[in-house]
Formats: structure tokens, sequence, C-alpha cells
């Protein structure tokens, strides 16, 4: 017995021993991470790359310190270093530090690469960038035109174990700018604000569904759909462009002729072929896009002066005429008059729903982008991967008729 | 003691050793559909690995059949050299089967859970671990495979069914993958999966002393039952993987233990689902390896019995997984994913030695 | 002193300077030695000073032997004198007759008389206990709302007492075993003859007969004998102080032991669950026990693992807290000068010196020590930033939890896993804590208790009766427990 008990001590302590040997195994404590809510990924000369992201700071109501002027140092710094002997290779390198508001802390840097951008952040801090609860990655419309984006997000989502839930989105200004002047307002967390904001706007119909990161680069890998992203940009009301006719949604962003508590205005679809933008829907036509995907969420629409509550169960359906390869969609919808006069029949609204989906799906079709998903019914017909890409969906797609049937009954 | 207190006995330790034999298939036929199924048939994995099913059936049904025919006779102890020659067959294949498991599991662990760990870490936990676990004996595990014999799939279910995205069935189609050729090629390559089921032909050690009648043994359909529906479910979880991957997704992965972890869903609030379900997929391919293990040293012990005295049988064991684990570290996974084939040689030399004796 | 005799000798004279030279008198001042003239022979009573009740040997052995006519047992045989005395004149109901000097001197001093005559070399021992012992009183550990307050004593009489009360049958079975070497204790194996495995209670037996200890005085020292894992974290017996679960435990087949000198019950075997339940469950409603025992269940997890993760979850796995709270985590942890692990570390174990104190406390004082120490201590360690309060918080629940686990001991074992949980979280994340829960439910799998699997009837599968998490109401509990002989 007592050998029996030596040898299984033996034995437990050579487990310890295996370990504590065995190296560390990763653990952070908690104030060595620096948790970022906000990242803006801007281009910058000589094919770099400005990462800025918007972190706690760990103080509760700190000042905006004077490190205001240091923004000025950092992009002093980041342009005298790139235009020194660097190569990229070398990491052409230079961080800023900015406090913004209490509670959090801009910060950014500029790099080759969005990867050395954030372990340049990282080892200046110093903190271990910790994206795990990332509610908004932006990026500038000009980096997203180009074929840079899906790698970009793919770093973020696998090197750094990015919150899948993280929308994206794409704006014409300087994303930098885009996060900095993005203020939590009513008290909310920073947090806390974007998902409120960003759940209300998909409620009004007028943001694309499946923005959030990993939708995206599934997205923008698959053959099948197109990646849609949220649009999105600083609005300016005295620079409003007034077109007549046409509704406060149906603008992109920074052309809305309103004002809003915050600058920063949601609204738009920005589309992608491939990991390439290629091109924007107003808000309305998000709201077509969203209806033709059946994830409309508007309880309600004003359609000529009248308020009417939509029934929960409209039908979408889609599908592909085997006849002529046309892109079908079918849409039955029910609607009761809550408030106002109605003005329109129900074939008239029909119609003008007709309309409006149609002009979105031609613009999805100009912009190369099958964002309502007509690839994913087109692969059934394929036995087997190469059967499929010979096909060439997307000259297919980009191409084929489009067919919208719409059957409105007012209760 | 009166006879129904002994066959309950009997009884309730074969049902722990099968449930610890599904578990085993079940898992083994996930990691080898992710490890080498996938990287070929891409999201066509879970057809290439619907062969194992009758396969694993079959050799449940073989075990049956030799333990119905074996207990009828005494002694536990290897008599002869075809009966050691078969038991260090089996020894080997289990030992096999469990390196691949624990493989899985550190590879699965290092990129999901303990993703900024080192791999020696990871695998020096995990070895620890198992060792701890085997010491009790395949009774212990056994016994807690059988207690988790609905919780297990039960978990898996209601996770993946959180972690899945309902809007369409994403990675589904094209049905046959890359081809039905390299479908075949992948059937044919994750055949060897199933043998995880060859340990039914060991009783349980609990019952190594008590000469129990063969009519004591649960019938042939419960093997087969309980193996078939282990293997079923790391089927539909390889399904549950196509469907929530697309193929390009699928063809951009090249480390195994990304093609065990759904990256990308469409479903919100996808952190807390998806880490409790790579936790319970950890526990299903951690159990599988310690029960592998566990037969290997029971094995090796009716072979050898002087392997008997202070756990020797274990750690012999335990030293050749150490090697093996910490070569794949060394040198990466892909050569034992390669030879996951190779584990149906041993089987069919197993089955036919059986039948043969 | 290998000279001593075995047995009693045929002269009175000897036997008596015997039973003097071994128990040391006179300068033993306890050992009453008593010659009289019973009849027509003499005869002595030996005794312990304290140990008997003089009045009875005086009113019932003494006082109707030295009133014996001088003639009575003239023609008796030497060798049945004692018979004679034993049918004639002591009145005194338990007897036994014996002849091994160890044996008798034994029974001595457990408080027994032993009577002796010349010519005969038998004695007749006789139980006249009347030692001073505390009254029955009410539980300290396992106080229940509904059902009895009685709870065991140290006096090994009034305890068997106490369940032939209860459990009035004719198959109630009470068998005496010495446990110790040098110091003997005498414990009483109870058990219902036909229902009880007898295997098992010969297994209990045999292990309380060799055992090589020199002593063995409390309940807890007996359970570390006859239980099959001394180095596993988790008990294999359950205690009791309470005579109606003692008395269940019979019914369902197991065997109690009850130790003299411990107020204390001990059931064999048992399983994790039998130490999971308490009274309270059986005795109310179904409805009501099944909601209590839930409770109790999430308790225990909570004791459990609450810390562990909570640790895990900030070291490993950040993304599962939401924002908010992740945000006062942070601003609280920048200001704790110690890592969160050590902080974790010392507040659990500052919980269970306040308990430890608490327990060993006078008792008034006892009282005041809790609030002094959670107030105090607690607000003050807040306030000086040494720790967070969400971590506080968690420590505190997981405390309450723990004082959900019914026993004692499995309360002390509960509180070393969780060490060793808050451990695991902390190094390495949901992952080790996870490795290490397989880890002891294998070996929790694999334990037996008195040869009975201690996760049964769960696993491995036993039939039993619906009565693990949820119980069910009595109607549908037919069968006693799967080691019992006779299971319905």
């Amino acid at each position: 017995m007592p050998l029996r008990f030596l040898r299984r001590a033996c034995l437990a302590v050579l487990l310890a021993c295996l370990l504590t040997l065995s190296g560390c195994v990763g653990g952070h404590d908690i104030e060595n991470c620096l948790f970022v809510l906000a990242m803006a990924i801007d281009p910058a000369p000589d094919g770099n790359l400005i990462v800025t992201v918007k972190a706690l700071s760990g103080s509760q109501g700190g000042s905006s310190s004077a490190g205001g002027g240091s923004a000025g140092t950092g992009e002093a710094s980041g342009g005298e270093d790139s235009s020194g002997t660097n190569g990229p290779g070398n990491g052409t390198a230079g961080s800023s530090l900015e406090q913004e508001e209490p509670g959090y802390i801009v910060l950014s840097a500029t790099a080759p690469s969005c990867l050395r951008a954030l372990g340049l952040l990282s080892a200046t801090t110093p903190r271990t960038v910790n994206l795990s609860q990332l509610r908004e990655i932006v990026i500038n419309r000009t980096l997203a035109e180009t074929d840079a984006t899906l790698s970009i997000l793919r770093e973020i989502h696998s090197m750094f174990r990015a919150n899948g839930d993280a929308i994206v989105v794409v704006t014409p200004d300087d994303a930098g700018d885009f996060i900095r002047q993005q203020r939590a307002i009513l008290g909310l967390r920073l947090s806390k604000y974007l998902e409120v904001l960003f759940d209300q706007y998909e409620a009004l119909d007028i943001l694309p569904p499946h923005a959030n990161l990993s939708a995206v680069i599934s997205a923008m890998e698959s053959s099948t759909i197109d990646a849609t992203a949220v649009y999105a940009a600083g609005n300016d009301f005295d620079s409003t462009l007034v077109l007549p006719g046409t509704s406060d949604t149906d603008r992109l962003p920074g052309h809305l002729p309103r004002t809003a508590p915050s600058p920063n205005e949601f609204m738009g679809t920005a589309l992608f072929d491939g990991p390439r933008m290629t091109g924007v829907l107003t808000g309305e036509e998000t709201g077509s896009l969203r209806l033709m995907m059946g994830k409309a969420k508007r309880t309600s629409v004003i359609i000529g002066g009248a308020q009417y509550k939509v029934s929960t169960r409209t039908k979408v359906s889609r599908r592909l005429n085997p006849a002529d390869g046309a892109l079908e969609v079918s849409i039955r919808m029910s609607l009761s008059l809550i408030a106002g006069e109605q003005t329109q029949n129900a074939g008239e609204i029909a119609a003008q729903i007709e309309t409006s989906a149609v002009n979105t799906l031609r613009r999805l079709q100009a912009a190369s982008c099958d964002a309502v998903g007509f690839g994913r019914l087109a692969v059934m017909s394929s036995l087997d991967i190469p059967a499929w890409e010979a096909r060439d969906w997307q000259s297919t797609y980009d191409q084929a008729d489009v067919r919208v049937t719409v059957d409105v009954r007012i209760l | 003691m009166p006879d129904t207190v002994l066959d309950a006995r009997i009884r309730a330790a074969w049902r722990a050793r099968v449930a610890a034999a599904s578990l085993a298939v079940g898992a083994q036929i996930f990691a080898t559909g992710a490890g080498v199924c996938m990287s070929i048939s891409l999201n066509a994995a879970y057809l290439s690995v619907l062969p194992c099913l009758p396969l694993a059936a079959l050799t449940a049904a073989l075990a049956r059949w030799s333990l119905a025919r074996r207990l009828a006779s005494t002694g536990r102890e290897a008599r002869g050299l075809l009966s050691r020659a078969l038991l260090i067959v089996l020894a080997l294949l289990m030992l096999a089967c469990s390196a691949l498991l624990l493989a899985a599991v550190s590879s699965l662990a290092g990129q999901s859970l303990l993703s900024e760990a080192r791999v020696s870490s990871a695998v020096t936990l995990t070895l620890a671990a198992t060792v701890l676990c085997a010491l009790s004996g395949g009774t212990g595990v056994s016994r807690l495979a059988y207690a988790l014999r609905f919780l297990l799939p039960l978990g898996l279910c209601v996770l993946s069914l959180l972690s899945m995205s309902f809007d369409s069935p994403v990675g589904l189609f094209p049905l046959l993958g890359p081809g039905a050729w390299q479908l075949g090629g992948s059937a044919l390559c994750a055949l060897g999966a199933c043998a995880p089921a060859a340990l039914l032909f060991l009783p349980p050690p609990e019952l190594e002393k008590v000469n129990s009648p063969p009519d004591s043994l649960p019938g042939a359909w419960f093997f087969v039952g309980r193996i078939l529906l282990g293997a079923l479910a790391g089927t539909l979880l390889l399904l549950v993987f196509s469907l929530c991957n697309t193929y390009e997704s699928l063809e951009t992965l090249s480390v195994w233990g990304d093609r065990m972890h759904i990256l990308c869903s469409h479903r919100p609030r996808e952190g807390l689902a998806q880490t409790m379900l790579v936790l319970i997929q950890l526990m299903c391919l951690f159990l599988g390896a310690v029960c592998t293990l566990c037969a290997a040293e029971h094995a090796c012990r009716l072979a050898f019995p002087a392997l008997r005295r202070h756990h020797t049988g274990l750690l012999l064991c335990a030293l050749a997984l150490a090697a093996a684990l910490y070569a794949l570290a060394a040198f990466g996974v892909v050569f034992v994913l390669r030879a996951a084939p190779l584990y149906l040689l041993p089987l069919l030399v197993l089955l036919l030695l059986c039948r043969w004796l | 002193m290998n000279d001593d005799p075995i047995t009693l000798c045929p002269l009175l004279s000897r036997n008596v300077e015997i039973f003097r030279e071994r128990l040391g008198a006179p300068l033993n001042a306890d050992v009453i030695v008593r010659r009289f003239r019973s009849g027509a022979f003499e005869s002595a009573v030996l005794a312990i000073d304290g140990m008997t009740d003089s009045r009875e040997v005086d009113e019932n052995i003494l006082k109707p032997c030295m009133e014996l006519p001088p003639s009575a047992g003239e023609e008796v045989p030497p060798c049945e004198r004692i018979s004679f005395l034993m049918s004639h004149a002591v009145a005194i109901l338990p007897m036994k007759i014996k002849e091994n000097i160890d044996e008798i001197l034994a029974d001595a001093l457990s408080g027994q008389s032993v009577l002796i005559s010349e010519g005969c070399a038998v004695a007749s021992v006789m139980d006249t206990r009347g030692f001073e012992k505390r009254t029955i009183g009410r539980p300290e550990a396992e106080q229940v709302v509904l059902g009895p307050h009685e709870s065991f004593s140290e006096a090994i009489r009034t305890n068997i007492t106490l369940l032939r009360r209860i459990v009035q049958r004719e198959e109630l079975i009470t068998e005496f075993v010495t446990a110790g070497g040098r110091m003997k204790t005498r414990c009483a194996l109870l058990y219902l003859r036909g229902t009880a495995d007898e295997a098992m209670v010969a297994r209990i037996r045999g292990r309380l007969e060799r055992c090589t200890y020199d002593f063995a005085l409390t309940t807890g020292e007996v359970e570390q004998i006859i239980e099959d894992h001394p180095y596993a974290l988790i008990p294999q017996c359950v205690h009791t102080e309470r005579p109606d679960r003692a008395a269940s435990f019979l019914a369902e087949g197991q065997i109690v032991v009850l130790t003299d000198g411990s107020p204390a019950a001990l059931g064999a075997p048992a399983t994790l669950w039998h130490q999971l339940h308490t009274p309270d469950d059986t005795s109310m409603r179904w409805q009501y026990g099944t909601f209590l025992r839930i409770v109790r269940f999430l308790g225990v997890i909570i004791h459990l693992f609450l810390p562990g993760a909570y640790l895990a979850v900030l070291r490993f796995h950040p993304e599962l807290l939401s924002p908010i709270l992740l945000t006062s985590v942070y601003e609280t942890s920048s200001r704790v000068p110690i890592p969160v692990y050590l902080e974790a570390l010392l507040m659990t174990l500052a919980f269970d010196l306040v308990g430890e104190a608490g327990l060993r406390a006078p008792g008034a004082m006892g009282n005041a020590l809790g609030i002094v120490s959670g107030l105090i201590l607690g607000q003050s360690a807040v306030s000086a930033d040494i720790v967070s309060p969400l971590l506080l918080i968690i420590v505190a629940a997981s405390g309450l939890g723990g004082f959900c686990v019914p026993g004692y001991a499995l309360n002390v074992g509960f509180k070393i896993i969780q060490l060793l949980f808050l451990t695991a979280g902390a190094f390495g994340g949901l992952y080790l804590m996870a490795l290490l829960l397989l880890c002891l439910c294998c070996g929790l799998c694999a334990m037996q208790s008195i040869g009975s699997p201690l996760t049964a009837p769960v696993t491995p599968r036993r039939a039993g009766n619906p009565d693990i998490l949820l119980r069910f109401p009595l109607k549908f509990q037919k069968a006693r427990a799967f080691f019992a002989r006779h299971r319905s």
C-alpha cells in the first residue's frame, strides 16, 4: 500500500511539473488589455493604412488631456517617418495618442498593414489589443473600393479574434474622424449606444441585414452571395443637396436635409462584388432590398400621405425562372390604414412597390452585387463545384431579366 | 449474491462500455471528417463519412458475437500467440485512435479557447488530464460516458442550432462538393474512423473477475444501435459545420482546429453559444481519447500480465502517447491526418483474426 | 506479560488478585472489589467507580446474594455456583457468562459489573452502567423546519434505543464490534436482516476488527477505517445526527454504524446523492422537496464553479462579458494592486477563515464575528481598493452556495475542489476547468462505498427510485436502494 501511494504521488508530482514547465497558456490580466470598441481604417500615402481605434481608457471620467496636441504630432510623425528611408517591410509607422471623452481614448497608428498597426498600438500603449468587444469597423470608401478589404477584415477576425457581431461601415469621409466625433449620449456607454443605434436603424429598414463582420467575410468569400455593409457619413446640413421629389430617406448620408443629435448618420447600403465595393443604395432602396430578402422589419409605412400598418405575414419568395433565367421576386403583403386618408388603391400601391423593387434590383445588377441571394438558388442546380464554377453565375446575374410581382391587400 | 443482482451489474457494466465506445466512434468520425475529409471534399465531408456507419455497426456486431463465444470459455488473459497478437493489434489501434483524438483536442483548444497559448502548453495540459482520467481505469470514464449519454448529444444539438443560421443552407450546395471522385477518395480515407468500435472486443475491467454467462450480455441490437447513434452524431455535427461554412471558406482553412470551429455565422450573440459548443466538442473528443487510451492499456495488460502492477501499462501507453503528441506539435499534424486511413488496416486484421479464431 | 492467565481459575482469591493487579488497584482508586458471603460460599463483585449504577448493584446483586440463607447452594457443584446465584438471587436483566479475563476486564471498564464465586471458573457480567451522560438534544448541524428535532447523544445504548423506537422490527440486528488496538471503542452495527447485504456487513465488521490503530474514538475515525478510498476528496459514508435519518438508512438497506462516545451515526454504503439529500426533502410535499433540491444543486454548482468561471472569463474569455459589465470590472481592476487570482484566493480564504473563527469562537462572540468580518473588513477592503466589489460579491455568493451542502464533511471537500477550479480557471481558462471537471468526474464514477458504486443508480445504471434530482411523489418510490438485498 505505501509503495502504491508513493508511485501515485510521484505520478502526480510529475504531472504537476509538466504543467509548470509547459509555459504560458496565454492568460492576460484584464487591466493589461486595451478593449477596442470602434475601429477605423483609412488609406495613407505610400500604400500604408491609418488605423484609428476608440477604446476603454479604464478611468471613470478622466479629463480630456493635453494630448490633443499630440494628434498633430502623431500625424506629423507619421508623415515624417513615411517620407524617410524606410520601406514598407520595415514598418514605417507612427502612432498618436488622444483623449476625446471621459472613459474612452482614441489612438491611431500608421503602418503597412492592419496587423502591424494594431501591433504598434499594443507596443506603445503598452497593452494587449483586445477586439472581443468591438462594435463597429469603419472603412474609408476609397479603401473599400479596392481588393484589400477582405484581407483586412479577415486579419481582424482571425488573428485578433474580433467580435463577429461588429458592424462593418463604409464611409466616404475620413474614417478616423468619423469615430472621433461619435459620442455616446444620454449617459449610455458607447458600446450600448452603438448596439441600440444599429438596432433602431435596422428597425427602420434603412440599414442592410447581415452587415456584421463574420457575415460580411463569409459573403465576400462566397460565390453564391455578395456582401453588403452599412453606409454612413457625417451629415452637413448646410451643404445638403436638395433633390426635388425625393423623400428624406431616398438619399445618402452626408446629404440629408435634417439635423440630428449626432453628426454621424447611418443610412444606405454599400454594395460589394466579391471583396470590392462597387455601389451604394439609398435608404429607400435598402428598404426594398430588405423587403425582397424577407428581412423587412418596419411595422408601418407611409404611402401617398397615409400611414399603413404592415401585416407580419408578408410572404416573399424568390426564384430563377428556368426558361429564361430571369430573377423573379414575388411579394404578398397586407396593409391596414392607421392614419391619414387613403389616396391610392391596392393596385397603385403594388405598382409603386414593384417599381421601387425593380429599380433596386437593377442597381444591384449594375453593381454586380447579388445581395438578395439569387446565387444560392442557382447553386442548387449544380451538382458539384466545377459545374458551378463553369456556369459563370456572375455574368448570368448581371444580364438576367428582372421581374417583381407584388400583391397588396388593404384590409 | 443472487443472479439477478449479478445480471444487473453485468448489464450496467456493458451499457457503460457501449456508451464509451459510441462516444469514441462519434468523436473519431468528427475529428477525421474535419481533418481529412473536409480538406478533400470540402462541404460534402458529411457525405464522405457515411460509409463509416455500416462498418462501425459491423465491428460492433462482430465484437458482440466474439464476446458471446469467448465468454463461454474461462480466462481473460491471453493464451497462445494468436490471441496475444490480437490484443497487441487492438492495443496499437486504440493508441493510434487516442493519439488522433488528443491531437484534435489540442488543435481545437489552441484555435479557440487557448488561442494565445503555446502549442506545447495545450498538448501538455491535455495529456496530463488524459493520464489522470485514465488512472481510475476504463471503469470511471465508461460510467461517465454513460451518465452523459443524453446530455452531450442534447447540448451539441441545442448549441449547434443556436450557432447556425436558418436564412439558407449556406454550405450545403453544391451537394457533391468538389466532385464524385474526391468524395469517394475522402470516403476511403475516412473508413478508419470507426476503429474505436473495436474496443467492444474487450470486456469491461470491472467484470474481469466475474464469470459472466453469455446470456447476461445485452443483445446485438443494443451494441449495433448505440454505436450507430454515436456515429450518426459525429456525422450530423459535420453536417452542421457544412451548413455554417461555405466551401470557399473551407478552402481557405488550413488549420485543423479552425475546421472544427464555426468561424462565421449570421446569428447574433454568437460568442457564448459558440464557446459552449466548443467546450462540449472538446469534452466529447477528450472522453473519446481517454476511452481508447484505457482500452489500449487494458489490452496491454491482458497481453502482458506483468504490466498489471502499479499502472505500468498505463505509464507505457502514456509515454507512447506523449511521444506521438510532442512529435505532432513539433512537426505538425499533417502526417497524423494522412495516416488516419491506415487505421483501417489494423481494424481489418483484427476483424479477420477474430473471425478466424 | 506472557505469564498473564487467559481465563479465570476456580480460586476466588486468585481471581481477585488478578483483577487488582491488572487494573492497578489499590493505586487505581476507581477499582471496586467487594467480597461477600452468598449462602454457602463466598463471592465477589468487581466494578469501576462512577461507571456503574451503585444503587442497582447494591439492590439487585449484593443485597439478594447476601440475604441468601447460609445453607443455600450447599449441594450446588462449584462450577455451577454462578448460575445458581443468577437464577436465585441476582435480579438484573442483561447478563452474560464469560471466562476470558481480557473480555471480562473490558466489560468492567465499560461500566458493567462482574460477579465471581469461589470454586467457579466463570464470571457473570451484568449491564449495570450508570455513568453520567448528556440528555437527548436538538441536532446542531442538521436542523430542519419540519420533522423531528431529536439528535443522537454520546451514549451508544441511548442511540440504539432511539433507533429501536423508530424501527420496531424483529429483523433489526445490533452487532457490537470493538475498534482500536489498545484503547478499544465499542461500535454497533445496525442493519435489517434480510434487507441489508450480508457481504457488506461482513466487510464493515472485518475492517473494524482488523483495525490496527491504537484507538478510534469518534465516528469520523471509524469512517476512515471502513472507507474504500481514503485519499479521495469526497466522503464515502454519510454522517447524520438524526435518528429519523438513520432509520431511513436502515429501511433503504444501509448499515448504520454507531460509535460509543460520538453523537453521530454513519450510514454505509452511501451514494453521492445520499449526501446531497436532506430529511426536509422527504418530509415536505414532493413539489417543495423538489424545489429545495434544485435550489441546493444550484447552490452547489455556484459554490464549485462561480469563482473559477469568473477568473477564467476575465483572464481568457472577456468576449463573454457584456461590455457594460466589462467596463465596470475594467475600471475597478485598474485600481487594485494585486493580480486577480491572488485577490480571489485571498477573499476565498478570508471567507473560510471567518467561518472557522465563527465556529471556534465562544457563543456570543461567534455571532458578532460574522457581522464584524463581513461588514467592516469587506467594506474596508473595497474602499481601500484592495479587492474589487464584483469579486467580493462572487465570493460571497459562492460561500452562500457552499452553505447549501448538507454535510459538513462534504462541504469541506467541496471547498477544496472549489480552490482547484479557481486555480484551473485562473491558469487555463474554461478549457482547464473542463479538463479538471472531467478528471474529477471520472474519479468519482470509479469510486466505491463498501463495494457499491458511489454514483449509482445514475451511473452505473441500477434500478432505483425516481429520487435523485427531482423528488417524485411517494407513491412512485416503491423500491429500496439498489444495494439492498430485497428491493421491493
